[in-house]
């Protein structure tokens, strides 16, 4: 496989991830600025700003956010160069992918074309997410398993980690959120709700959505599919398979990811708080960096 | 959809429609189902068609519209029908005369026998832009240089195909006509059903046959690349295509690195040696070592690689003199001289401007021809005389008289027309074709190729970047709709 294809493949997992992920933040923190808007303001600008922060966007209104075209930090954008990424390694990726890539590039230019209101910034949000799902979808149906597969996989669960750590820290992050208060009662059940992990915790506690509780199954739980084990786990298993296609030069590669998933895994944390959680954190943001870049100097600058 | 006020345009061949107003027996029995759907409905389909083939990404690039950059090539459902007996016409045709300007390049890098014999004068051949010193002397594998020819023929006032230009550098469009043939028959397979439509599908494969026919290696596999300038190009989404369709990689000028003379890509193994190159950039940007030193888009040591037969190239740099506007007034006198053979299909009447002669007559009759500047394509540097103004006239006198060896002029041809769907009716617009030659182990023509079809109302210019459409040709097995024959080979010529 060419490695400019390769390349490509890995940071159109990546950008779709991001889009899927970054669309979910919006939504969940749009509700929270509803539902505080009356009794507590500042908490929800608070979190509104700390989202944005873990996501690395600039403080601008949601729309711009969502379908500026000029905008380079947008959802549209970010569609828009996953699309470019898939044209250019069209000969790897199914027909179908493309296709469905490409039919919700143009569904969110519609709605861009159709003009910008409260439901059509939420059905853009919405739209995005369920066309990441459809993405995945066909991507398992068609896609066959080389290793394009595997670097579209990488992609996604290496941004997927990322995005899930950085909103547990947001939350952790040093703020006027006092335990215990009416901000507090609301703002763990939106991490959960922007990381689509409302239902699946649920199940998990059924009693009440509470701090401990939410770090835990967020960070540690082994089944859930968007925690930083699993997704740590997932990449673990990838890079392993890459073995096959690459028994000399990807020895270093799965070494690095197996490292972080076992570090995520046999990780002992009592307290689970900004004092303990924090610098855990920190230190994955770290290695899953250098993971990363490790897999790019290995397989894509040849 | 009606029928009835159909203007068949008396100063044209209409390809549909007789003179007197009557439907074409060719074409009876396909109006007759498309006028069994209601205006409402064709274009209901119409739009399907033009949505699939956006979602699939069959889109242009256009460089001077900032609206949209990128756009859906306009597509026109009525299918064009060529009948059997003319197709064989055709056929034979553009098999004889790709013979012969691969013998034409051959020669012009070879022994320059037709220089030498008078035919064509020298210092046209060396003062065409398009002449590669580089290449003389060169053979290329197998003797190949024109390995896919794309030719324009147009109909005149009498239904005569002539041939207009022909594409022998890297002509682009082959995506549209297979796309577009897959759309049809997911949108309008009640149309094809009292046909026997030559299939086209096989193309990609007879592509790719060819390609690993001129393999400079003896190996098993020959690694195959198409060369592309990568995805701001116009064509990007046509190469994309027919990597995809032939299994092979899509690699830009910066996957490729020349190593101890070979070629080779860069990939996640390591680097590959790459046999044949379909290249889909100009000869200018093949290697900024040999040709253009700012080249970006092509490879370092590409073309040392290629002349020693490391590698080979389709098609061969230098073929552009085959198909310059200068040397194409020369190519019935090429048939004769290399293949003892009168030309099957004629040239359009052409006046070379560097002949004093025809000098004189192009400068007089300015307002009857079209004066076409010979290093310029894409419809542009060109005066159509019964259209352009006093002006326009002025400044192409004196930009002949200038520089003679630049232009050449030809008598405006009505070009022939084809009933296409206009506002849910029908109304007769300008086609032509450009069927696809490949040469490898034999000569083949893909049965139909791309028409496309001026849009608008009067209008000569079929580019896509100045209003042209496109629809799907149907080559049929038999005359006669609803009389099947079996599926026939694709014809071979060797």
């Amino acid at each position: 496989m060419l490695s400019r294809v390769a390349d490509a493949l890995y940071w159109m997992g990546r950008y779709i991830e991001r889009a899927e992920h970054t669309a979910r933040v919006l939504e969940a923190m749009r509700d929270l600025r509803l539902d505080l808007r009356e009794v507590n303001r500042e908490v929800a600008d608070e979190q509104w700003r700390g989202a944005l922060k873990a996501l690395s966007l600039p403080e601008l209104s949601l729309s711009r956010l969502v379908l500026d075209p000029a905008e380079p930090t947008s959802l549209l954008c970010s569609m828009s160069r996953a699309r470019e990424n898939a044209r250019q390694v069209r000969e790897v990726i199914s027909p179908e992918m493309w296709e469905k890539l490409n039919q919700s590039y143009w569904s969110l230019r519609d709605s861009v074309a159709a003009g910008q209101n409260e439901s059509t910034l939420s059905q853009a949000l919405t739209g995005i997410v369920s066309s990441s799902f459809l993405w995945d979808g066909v991507t398992d149906a068609s896609m066959i398993r080389g290793e394009g597969w595997l670097f579209l996989k990488l992609g996604k669960f290496v941004e997927r980690t990322d995005g899930v750590a950085r909103m547990v820290g947001a939350r952790l992050a040093p703020s006027g959120v006092s335990s215990g208060t009416s901000g507090e009662n609301v703002t763990w059940p939106t991490l959960l709700k922007s990381l689509d992990a409302v239902d699946a915790y649920r199940t998990a506690h059924p009693k009440r959505v509470e701090r401990r509780a939410v770090i835990d199954f967020l960070l540690f739980e082994a089944d859930f599919p968007r925690s930083v084990r699993y997704s740590t786990a997932t990449a673990a298993d990838l890079s392993r398979r890459l073995r096959r296609f690459h028994p000399e030069l990807g020895q270093r590669v799965e070494r690095c990811f197996g490292r972080i998933a076992a570090r995520v895994e046999y990780a002992d944390l009592d307290t689970l708080d900004a004092a303990t959680v924090t610098p855990f954190l920190l230190e994955l943001g770290g290695s899953l960096s250098e993971a990363s870049s490790l897999l790019q100097k290995t397989f894509f600058l040849c | 959809m009606r029928l009835a006020n159909y203007e068949v345009d008396s100063r044209t061949h209409d390809e549909t429609f007789e003179p007197a107003g009557g439907v074409r027996p060719l074409y009876r029995e396909i109006l007759a189902r498309l006028s069994d759907l209601s205006a409402q409905e064709l274009e209901q389909r119409r739009k399907m068609v033009e949505l699939l083939l956006r979602n699939q990404g069959v889109t242009f690039t256009v460089y001077s519209d900032d609206a949209g950059i990128e756009k859906v090539f306009p597509f026109d459902p009525i299918p064009r029908l060529i009948s059997a007996e003319e197709w064989d016409h055709v056929e034979r045709g553009l098999v004889q005369r790709v013979r012969a300007l691969n013998l034409f390049l051959a020669d012009v890098y070879g022994a320059q026998k037709i220089l030498d014999d008078g035919l064509i004068p020298a210092d046209l051949i060396y003062r065409a832009g398009s002449f590669r010193r580089e290449m003389v002397g060169m053979t290329p594998p197998q003797g190949i240089f024109t390995h896919v020819v794309g030719t324009d023929l147009i109909r005149d006032e009498n239904g005569v195909l002539h041939v207009l230009e022909d594409n022998v550098r890297s002509p682009s469009g082959v995506s549209y006509v297979l796309e577009c043939r897959e759309v049809m028959k997911r949108v309008f397979s009640v149309l094809f059903e009292p046909h026997g439509v030559r299939p086209i599908d096989d193309y990609t494969d007879w592509l790719r046959d060819m390609l690993m026919h001129v393999t400079p290696r003896a190996v098993g596999e020959p690694t195959v690349v198409l060369l592309s300038p990568g995805m701001y190009n116009s064509a990007y989404f046509e190469h994309s295509f027919l990597a995809r369709c032939m299994g092979i990689s899509l690699v830009e000028g910066s996957d490729l690195v020349v190593r101890d003379g070979a070629v080779c890509m860069r990939t996640t193994q390591g680097l590959r040696r790459v046999d044949v190159i379909y290249r889909r950039i100009d000869d200018d940007f093949l290697d900024p070592v040999a040709f253009r030193p700012d080249s970006v888009l092509g490879c370092p040591g590409l073309f040392a690689a290629y002349r020693s037969g490391a590698v080979a190239l389709a098609n061969a740099p230098g073929t552009g003199v085959a198909d310059d506007k200068a040397i194409y007034p020369f190519v019935p006198d090429m048939i004769r001289y290399y293949l003892s053979e009168e030309p099957i299909l004629p040239n359009v009447p052409t006046y070379i401007a560097s002949r004093p002669d025809d000098r004189k007559y192009i400068l007089e009759h300015l307002s009857e021809l079209v004066v076409k500047q010979t290093d310029a394509s894409g419809g542009y540097g060109m005066l159509i005389g019964p259209q352009a103004t006093a002006e326009q006239r002025e400044d192409f006198k004196r930009r002949i008289e200038q520089n003679p060896r630049s232009y050449i002029a030809q008598r405006t041809i009505q070009l022939g027309k084809h009933a296409t769907l206009i506002d849910g009716s029908l109304e007769g617009r300008c086609v032509d074709l450009r069927p696809y030659v490949l040469y490898g182990e034999q000569i083949r023509v893909i049965p139909g190729g791309l028409t496309r079809v001026a849009l608008r109302r009067g209008s000569l210019v079929v580019n896509s970047s100045q209003g042209g459409g496109y629809k799907d040709t149907w080559v049929l097995n038999s005359t006669e709709p609803g009389t099947k024959e079996e599926r026939r080979e694709p014809s071979t010529v060797s």
